[in-house]
């Protein structure tokens, strides 16, 4: 018991050191391609969507990250989707994504292991990465007026990084 | 010496540069109340998950401590979850340790997690985080037009808590390996094989998968899975292709075109239950609370069944969910059968609001019980109050007879009521109330009086908050009382304990 306390202790010192940065990981696409989720990221910003197709606010959400997409594309911000959805539920993801109109590319994570990864622990969960890989920015949840919020912390962060 | 491994781990991660990229998280829960139908009615415990992992370079690792305290002492645990060292490049994946993976969809082996989901053992009473997977090691080769893994590895059986005997929770030993194709072809595929050791027996397995893209943005998947004996010889086949041996049939088409898309599913299983698998159950999930709770759950010993479902998007971003579902289960020459329809439409209102209304009707014939005409109905909203703020809405009616094949008097009519109505300030805190109602004698009947009283309405009302404590943590409190009852989260179902009293829950990322 005291052993685990003391690696505790030490692990906590040592999180407050360090930032948090975007693991790579490989995970297949809609066409069944395997893709590196670095080699999508973008060249300023990346935003991670975490999402399900049995999850009400992930879909209410899947418009407006579609419409955000589209406006910041042109300044280096890439989104990609990643489907949390199981053997169970992943015949639905194509449709869904057909549906919505989705132009971003989307990812499956049918294990949830790239969810597990990040510590996702519940969806709908936005990551924001910088261009130096570090997670500057997680929004859990997706209320309406959500959008707004996020165009502005993208727009905060594209100013602070220049 | 176990001591100086867990100070050098400690120490190396602490000394470690920058490049480490470190990530820690910690959830933690403490429920102080009681256990309804208990005899002892105290019920005070915390469990607590602490993950920290590490991405120098192409290397990564993960440690997990969970620890369960406060309960009775024979509850009580303090474990290493689970550890994980891994290798990734462009070409090649090397893991040992814990991890998850799955062969094809699941027929034969998928293992997973579900975030965030704490469980609890209804029989040890002990709570542990939802995590199945396998500790052993896997290679995984990635080339541009195809794909290779091997993994050799003790899957955990779930149902197994925290605290028994390694070999009670993993008792099987999987050798395994799957192959596939990912030309830029119409047509794509793959092979699978696995073999599973306990101390007195093994089988094997073999299958196979194919993909195929189809004209006007469509998909077709097909997979096989078949009992290949104890020696991968396939001796039985003609048994096996009359259906009397273990195998699993999956197909799923799917696709769609201008404001239409859809996706079909058809299964066939039979003696598939191997407890390291997760076939596909083809049957909606839900997120309303009502229709979650009284889903089928697959019978993956026999049942044949098929799932069908459109998305039809309207002008002006409405959408509407048509799905229908039927599946076929036998055990012991009894039949058990069971459909679903569900209809639901969502309309967008003012800036940024949501209104949803959803009909599903659902029929059970199981062995000895039935189900009939299942109604359920809802509406559920979402609104803008102002800048940041929003309201959301809920209520389901559901209504349905209980028919007993051998006891016509115990037959009733059950009706369920929910609600919810909450208040969110975004990415800060949230307030919601909520209760069910209900009539259903297998809960509220008194059993201190004759025959079923099914005119006692049981309430459960309860509070939810949740709060954020700066950018890396989140509370969330529960007040009130939890009914139980199956519950499918992510695609997997399990029971879900009923509670009264507080659970707090303190959610951390750094």
């Amino acid at each position: 018991m005291s052993r685990y306390r003391i690696l505790l202790s030490l692990l906590l010192l040592a999180g407050i050191l360090y930032p948090a940065t975007l693991p790579d990981f490989k995970l297949k696409d809609l066409n069944n391609q395997w893709n590196s989720v670095h080699e999508l990221r973008g060249t300023s910003l990346t935003v991670i969507d975490f999402w399900a197709t049995w999850c009400k606010p992930c879909l209410r959400a899947l418009p407006e990250l579609n419409r955000l997409s589209a406006e910041f594309y042109g300044q280096g911000v890439r989104f990609i989707g990643v489907s949390t959805d199981s053997p169970r539920n992943s015949a639905k993801v194509k449709p869904v994504v057909l549906a919505n109109g989705l132009e971003y590319p989307v990812l499956r994570d049918e294990n949830s292991e790239y969810a597990s990864r990040l510590n996702i622990t519940a969806i709908p969960t936005l990551l924001i990465i910088n261009a130096n890989g570090e997670i500057v920015y997680r929004h859990q949840g997706f209320s309406p007026g959500d959008e707004i919020l996020l165009r502005a912390k993208l727009n905060q962060l594209l100013t602070d990084s220049k | 010496m176990k001591f100086l491994i867990v100070i050098a781990a400690g120490l190396l991660l602490f000394i470690l540069p920058a490049q480490a990229q470190l990530r820690f998280d910690n959830q933690s829960s403490l429920l102080l109340g009681n256990l309804p139908g208990s005899t002892d009615k105290s019920r005070t415990v915390w469990h607590n998950q602490f993950t920290v992992q590490a991405g120098p370079g192409n290397w990564n690792g993960q440690l997990r401590l969970e620890n369960f305290n406060f309960g009775a002492a024979d509850e009580q645990y303090t474990h290493l979850a689970q550890f994980r060292l891994g290798y990734q490049n462009q070409i090649w994946q090397a893991e040992a340790g814990h991890f998850y993976e799955s062969l094809g969809q699941g027929l034969l082996l998928r293992t997973y997690e579900l975030p965030g989901v704490v469980y609890e053992d209804l029989a040890s009473r002990r709570q542990y985080g939802f995590q199945k997977d396998l500790l052993g090691s896997r290679i995984a080769l990635f080339q541009q037009h195809w794909s290779a893994k091997i993994l050799w590895g003790r899957p955990l059986n779930r149902l197994v808590p925290p605290g028994e005997k390694f070999s009670d929770r993993r008792p099987v030993t999987l050798t395994a390996g799957q192959a596939e194709t990912s030309f830029d072809f119409p047509l794509n595929g793959g092979l699978m094989v696995l073999n599973a050791a306990e101390t007195t027996k093994q089988q094997s397995y073999g299958g196979f998968f194919t993909r195929i893209n189809l004209p006007l943005a469509g998909d077709a998947y097909l997979e096989y899975v078949q009992n290949a004996g104890d020696d991968f010889r396939f001796k039985d086949l003609s048994r096996n292709f009359a259906g009397e041996s273990s195998h699993g049939f999956y197909f799923a088409l799917s696709g769609g075109r201008g404001p239409l898309s859809y996706s079909l599913e058809y299964k066939d299983y039979h003696d598939l239950t191997l407890n390291y698998n997760d076939p596909p159950n083809l049957v909606h999930e839900h997120s309303y609370t009502l229709l979650n709770r009284t889903t089928h759950v697959i019978e993956t010993l026999d049942e044949r069944g098929f799932q069908a479902e459109a998305l039809l998007a309207l002008p002006g971003e409405n959408l509407a969910t048509i799905n229908h579902s039927t599946a076929v289960s036998q055990i012991a020459g009894v039949t058990s059968r069971f459909e679903e329809y569900f209809i639901e439409t969502e309309h967008p209102w003012g800036h940024s609001n949501t209104m949803r209304l959803f009909f599903d009707f659902l029929q059970e014939n199981q062995a000895f019980q039935k189900k009939q005409n299942q109604f359920t109905a809802g509406l559920s909203t979402t609104a803008a109050l102002t800048a940041g703020w929003s309201w959301q809405g809920q209520y389901e009616w559901q209504q349905f007879r209980r028919l007993y094949q051998f006891n016509s008097s115990l037959n009733h009519n059950t009706a369920n009521h929910f609600f919810s109505f909450g208040v969110t300030r975004s990415q800060a805190w949230s307030f919601s109330v909520s209760s069910e109602f209900s009539n259903d004698p297998l809960e509220t009947d008194r059993l201190s009086t004759e025959g079923l009283k099914d005119r006692i309405i049981t309430v459960w009302p309860a509070a939810h908050i949740k709060g954020s404590l700066g950018e890396n943590h989140e509370l969330r409190l529960f007040w009130g009382e939890r009914r139980g009852g199956t519950a499918c989260t992510g695609g997997i179902c399990y029971e879900v304990q009923p509670f009264n009293g507080v659970e707090m829950t303190l959610i951390s990322h750094f």
